[in-house]
């Protein structure tokens, strides 16, 4: 039976469903790259410029920021000594936003700027669109060359970027950030191997452990000093092997970093710590070149030391210095500082002009009117856009090549005027600004007003028969709204709905005051709000969240790694509860089948603790050391992989879950039990929290605790909440907070991958992804739960004090309550009914809050699309709010909250 | 059986009509001016004295919270008194709460009206009432005690549960010395919500269970009122601080100090004074239900509460 409401309510999800998807693709333009390799010009004269070097050494430290080389502080003294004789040359290499370490290789690589989806693809990294095999890069462009080989030792990003590519090749995964060590070594242990042989021509080295420091305990950590001389020695073997063996006479080596970091040792974002990196090209040969630089140089706050390059220019420039055609796809202009090593300036010119030329191909790809239109030097005079006038810039280089053959031009002036036009090119082209597609955004704008205007119409009439919940909830629609157009409120998100759940449950706190406790024991009398407000008071100073003060010590940075003991009693007692609760309800199968069967949740729930211990040591041990009576575990545990470990935990809780659904059957009318769906719906629950601490780091593991505390607190007083319309509020709430509690932010740099691997041996997509977003979701998923049943609860207190008067009063606890024999009740065909209307309100009420907030985010990101932060704060927003939406508010809320629990009510 | 029986009843009807059967009755009076001339002009006087005193030193504030705050605080303790001493009942000499919770329906609206007969009756039937030693009298001396008791309570027992409730809320925990700055923030709001109560309800446990409620009534000297709106105000001022502005002012906790000031003055002129007077603040469903939906400030005071 489906009524109005629930039709416009399913129309609106779609709707919202198609407008994300509209709006992303209008949003998020899939860069069109060139296909194929570049090669020579065929009217290419035979004598070019000579390539310098035959060989390169790629050496990537991963958050190798700028400082931790050129800096006073630093330990890279022999480098520092390279660099002040001239045999290394250093700049700033500038990373553009987003700085993770995927879309960094690919600039690295293929001189491009990568996309904003390729942030998603990071995480997606098998995705072979992502992959750069068919793209033209360096790499590529070496690998065309016959006869050579490429290696590559490090972090296995760039096996999965080239795959086939390597001819040897170590991969090293950047799991577990606790290591520190045993990455690095597994790379350095081929150096000197690879260094004796002379088949390579491009060895890669990608070093991972500087980065895990860094997220670990931050750029300022006892451990960087000794790993910045670990880097510096490798630095100082290669360098070394360079002057000696005569196979290496000709080879560079480049030293850089990928990204940086930021002063809490994160990286994702656009602080200047986070894009100022070291990038050094060095090479004995330099010496007869440059006179060399000063250094070290005292750090300054904005991170600058040398000349700032583009990390796409390291493309060319190595085109330029290993000889072959510059990537199709490059962005780069050829560092002008390397052009000293080519003595002849027609040489550099030569070089500049095969740069233009490769770019003004982008730039006639990109705008093919504009050139056309512009291909006379008369119609310049008109040039208005950014794209007219650099196509007359073009027009005007090209010019000056023909000058300068004709010797009208001097060769200096020739050079000035084609990297003016270098640069022109580069920073239009790389502006990712210039290409939205509006039409697509406004049509998702327009199915999202739709969405939205259906949503309204879907909510049953009298949901807010008070005006406060009426109030209240448009309130907090509209402000929510707003303040997704503040950048400060969208990175510090948190705040708002701290600030919102707050001031609500001091809300039901008043209430509660006025309330004729059902409880007449004064211990918990008035107390219950109270406690729940407190408890919320430590769950927001678990994590510091947001972005201005993500560095400040909170709960699980400061208070959990000096008392362990702490920690870890409060991590057994919410396993403990949980088998508890499971045991409780598995005793009562037992009357129907086998009497050992209530020992079953037993060992789930210690094989649920044991991965979780085993874990904790691979991940962060430092939580463990200070708490010896875990040490026989972890001695134990230490000999069974993680990935079996976690499987079995998995199948635990799956045979739970089957045990659950035959012995309890909630589909089944039964003569004994009331609200059979109840009883299963408890033990759902405490499986479900089961599944998500497995997918929970350990430090949040104390915080469902807190929640289940608060939940079954909630749910002993039914009368709380005046109406449905309050519960959904209360839901909403807690599901925003306990995001941002766990840990999350709006930025992508925040996003758990800790947890995507728990028994997934292999790599796949959706495994993976479906496990991300659990383990980042956790807390709202539980609050969904725990929502339904609260609306359980609520049902049920209206049922009895709809039924006789003598209903005794329900003093439930959430866990572990035995359903009540029915008969009394005389409500029993209405309750599942009213349970499934309820849910069906909440859902209409989250659907509305969901296609308001998506629809704003869509008009902000519409509206700033010209702002300084929109890739770096509103286009992450974006796809977390399709997060929320799609994974969260479709599913999770949907099917799961809505479709599949609401039934789970006696048929 | 018997569930068959049972089912064909139907489902009784709430108890009453006008009544949420689940809730408790509120039982205290709203505070009268005590009878004296021109008290209203002084109430009125000091409201403003307090609000301009606060701006005066609003750019000191902003340079030096914490001394500024302590100095504000030495202020407003003298202020409060005067107030509390000219305009208020003290406890014991009035009647504050109704006995019989049946004749609380009339206690809402007729509260303002009370005569200074009622007052000493009540007094008898309340020995242990606060100063009640000479506060028949009615002399300076008589008012001098519940005040100083007032003020020793106020600045005593609420200022740590409301340091918490600000934690709760969000008051920064690091650096660590701004505890004390919340400290003192509490104690703000301390003497300006909870003195008055205290000088005028004494310790009286349902008068404390209805505030605890926020279920007093709104009364025309503005006690209430302002109290409200000093909790509403404060939680309203914690939003600017977030936005990335970087002023000084947005340094915790001059925003929330400044709401609480502002709302304790709008409140304390508008909700009593004004509108509502000898209404409460309902949160309940039912027949009272119209009554609140004619007062939407009463709607948002309730929901905004901090």
């Amino acid at each position: 039976m489906i009524g109005l409401p629930k039709t416009s309510c399913i129309l609106s999800n779609i709707l919202l469903a198609c407008s994300i998807v509209l709006f992303a693709a209008g949003f998020f333009p899939h860069k069109a790259f060139l296909p194929g390799l570049a090669t020579w010009p065929t009217d290419r004269n035979g004598s070019v410029q000579a390539a310098p070097f035959d060989k390169v050494i790629f050496m990537v430290v991963d958050a190798l920021r700028s400082d931790f080389v050129y800096s006073s502080d630093s330990e890279f003294l022999f480098t520092q000594s390279l660099i002040r004789s001239g045999a290394a040359v250093p700049f700033d290499g500038h990373a553009s936003p987003p700085t993770i370490t995927m879309p960094r290789i690919k600039a690295i690589t293929t001189g491009s700027v990568p996309s904003f989806l390729d942030v998603v693809l990071n995480f997606a990294e098998s995705d072979t669109t992502s992959t750069l095999a068919h793209q033209d890069s360096w790499l590529a462009q070496s690998k065309a060359k016959p006869g050579t080989k490429l290696v590559m030792y490090g972090d296995d990003t760039w096996l999965k970027l080239f795959p086939g590519f390597f001819d040897r090749a170590d991969g090293t995964t950047s799991f577990f950030v606790s290591d520190f060590t045993e990455v690095d070594q597994n790379v350095t242990r081929h150096v000197p191997v690879e260094l004796a042989r002379t088949d390579w021509s491009v060895m890669v080295l990608h070093y991972l452990g500087l980065d895990h420091i860094g997220h670990k305990s931050g750029p300022r950590s006892m451990n960087m000093a000794p790993k910045q001389r670990e880097m510096d020695t490798i630095v100082e073997d290669i360098y070394h092997a360079m002057e000696r063996s005569a196979h290496l006479k000709s080879s560079l080596l480049v030293l850089c970093g990928d990204h940086g970091m930021n002063e809490a040792g994160n990286h994702g974002g656009s602080s200047s710590g986070e894009v100022n990196t070291a990038l050094t090209f060095i090479s004995p040969k330099f010496q007869a070149v440059y006179e060399g630089f000063d250094s070290p140089l005292p750090s300054t706050s904005e991170y600058s030391f040398y000349d700032k390059v583009e990390q796409s220019d390291i493309a060319p420039t190595l085109a330029g210095l290993l000889g072959f055609p510059i990537p199709l796809n490059s962005l780069g202009i050829v560092i002008p500082a390397l052009l000293e090593l080519w003595p002849q300036e027609s040489d550099k010119l030569d070089l500049l002009v095969a740069n233009a030329q490769q770019i003004a191909e982008i730039a006639h790809a990109t705008y093919p009117e504009v050139f056309k239109k512009f291909s006379s030097s008369q119609a310049c005079v008109s040039a208005k856009s950014d794209a007219e006038i650099l196509s007359c810039a073009w027009l005007e280089t090209r010019n000056a090549f023909q000058a300068v053959k004709r010797s009208e031009l001097s060769t200096p002036q020739a050079i000035s005027l084609t990297l003016r036009f270098l640069k022109s090119a580069q920073d239009l082209l790389s502006g990712t600004a210039s290409n939205y597609d509006l039409s697509k955004m406004a049509a998702g704008i327009g199915f999202g007003a739709v969405s939205l205007i259906l949503a309204i119409t879907s909510i049953p009439g009298g949901t807010f028969d008070t005006l406060v919940s009426g109030s209240a909830f448009s309130l907090i629609v509209l402000c929510h709204s707003v303040t997704m157009f503040a950048s400060s409120y969208v990175e510090e998100e948190h705040q708002f709905w701290y600030w919102v759940l707050g001031g609500w449950l001091m809300y039901i706190s008043f209430k509660e005051q006025r309330l004729i406790s059902f409880y007449s024991l004064p211990p918990i009398r008035g107390l219950l709000m109270p406690t729940i407000t407190f408890l919320f008071g430590i769950v927001r100073h678990v994590n510091s969240t947001g972005q201005k003060y993500a560095a400040l010590p909170s709960i699980s940075s400061a208070v959990f790694p000096a008392e362990t003991w702490l920690l870890w009693t409060s991590t057994i007692t919410t396993y403990a509860l949980i088998s508890r609760c499971l045991t409780r309800r598995a005793s009562t199968w037992a009357e129907a089948g086998s009497r050992r069967l209530s020992l079953l949740p037993v060992p789930v729930c210690i094989a649920a603790f044991m991965f979780k211990v085993a874990f904790t040591h691979a991940d962060s041990p430092e939580l463990l050391k200070e708490f010896q009576l875990l040490s026989p575990l972890i001695a134990m545990t230490s000999r069974y992989s993680l990935v079996g470990q976690a499987r079995i935990v998995f199948l635990g809780i799956a045979h739970m879950l089957a045990c659950a659904l035959y012995y309890e059957a909630p589909w089944k009318k039964q003569k004994t039990r009331e609200y059979a769906g109840d009883s299963f719906y408890h033990t759902f629950h405490n499986l479900l929290s089961l599944f998500l601490l497995t997918q929970t780091r350990v430090h949040n593991i104390p915080v469902f605790l807190l929640f289940s505390i608060q939940l079954s607190l909630l749910s002993t007083e039914p009368h709380l909440f005046n109406n449905l319309a309050e519960i959904s509020l209360t839901s909403l709430f807690f599901q925003q907070s306990s995001f941002f509690a766990l840990g999350g932010t709006n930025a992508i740099s925040s996003v758990d991958l800790s947890n995507a691997y728990n028994g997934v041996s292999g790599y796949n997509v959706l495994v993976v992804g479906v496990l991300t977003f659990i383990s980042n979701w956790a807390g709202p998923i539980w609050w969904v739960s725990g929502t339904a049943l609260l609306l359980r609860e609520k049902e049920r207190a209206e049922a009895n004090s709809r039924g006789v008067n003598n209903s005794s009063p329900s003093a439930l606890s959430l866990v572990e309550r035995e359903p009540k024999g029915g008969d009394v009740y005389g409500t029993r065909g209405s309750y599942g009914e009213v349970l499934q209307s309820a849910s069906f309100t909440h859902f209409a009420l989250l659907t509305l809050f969901t296609s308001a907030s998506t629809l704003s985010v869509m008009l902000v990101c519409t509206l700033l699309r010209e702002h300084l932060f929109i890739w770096t704060v509103f286009s992450p927003k974006y796809l977390y709010i399709a997060a929320w939406a799609f994974g969260h508010h479709f599913i999770i809320n949907g099917l799961f909250g809505w479709v599949l629990l609401s039934r789970l009510s006696e048929g | 059986m018997s569930r068959s029986s049972l089912s064909s009843i139907p489902p009784s009807p709430p108890a009453s009509e006008r009544k949420d059967p689940r809730l408790l009755t509120p039982t205290t009076n709203a505070i009268p001016f005590v009878s004296v001339k021109h008290v209203r002009y002084y109430s009125t006087l000091h409201t403003v004295a307090v609000a301009v005193l606060f701006l005066l030193q609003f750019r000191a504030l902003v340079a030096d919270p914490y001394r500024i705050m302590l100095w504000d605080l030495c202020l407003l303790i003298l202020l409060q008194s005067a107030y509390c001493v000219a305009c208020l009942p003290a406890t014991g000499t009035w009647a504050n709460t109704t006995t019989h919770s049946s004749g609380n329906e009339a206690a809402g609206s007729g509260s303002g009206k009370l005569n200074k007969g009622s007052w000493v009756g009540s007094m008898r039937k309340r020995p242990a009432g606060l100063g009640r030693s000479g506060a028949a009298s009615g002399g300076w001396k008589g008012k001098a005690t519940p005040t100083i008791i007032a003020l020793a309570l106020a600045m005593l027992l609420p200022p740590i549960p409301l340091t918490v409730l600000a934690h709760v809320l969000g008051a920064p925990l690091y650096p660590i010395a701004l505890i004390l700055n919340t400290a003192v923030l509490s104690l703000h709001v301390s003497l300006l919500t909870c003195m008055p109560l205290f000088y005028s309800h004494g310790v009286s446990g349902p008068a404390w269970r209805d505030i605890i409620a926020a279920w007093l009534p709104f009364d025309e000297p503005g006690v209430w009122g302002g109290s409200v709106g000093c909790f509403v105000g404060g939680w309203l001022g914690a939003i600017p601080i977030a936005l990335d502005w970087d002023r000084d002012w947005q340094a915790w906790p001059i925003t929330v100090l400044v709401g609480c000031y502002g709302g304790w003055a709008a409140g304390k002129t508008l909700l009593g004074p004004i509108f509502l007077k000898g209404r409460r603040i309902d949160m309940s469903v039912g027949a009272e239900h119209e009554a609140i939906a004619s007062h939407p400030d009463a709607n948002t005071a309730d929901k905004k509460s901090r």
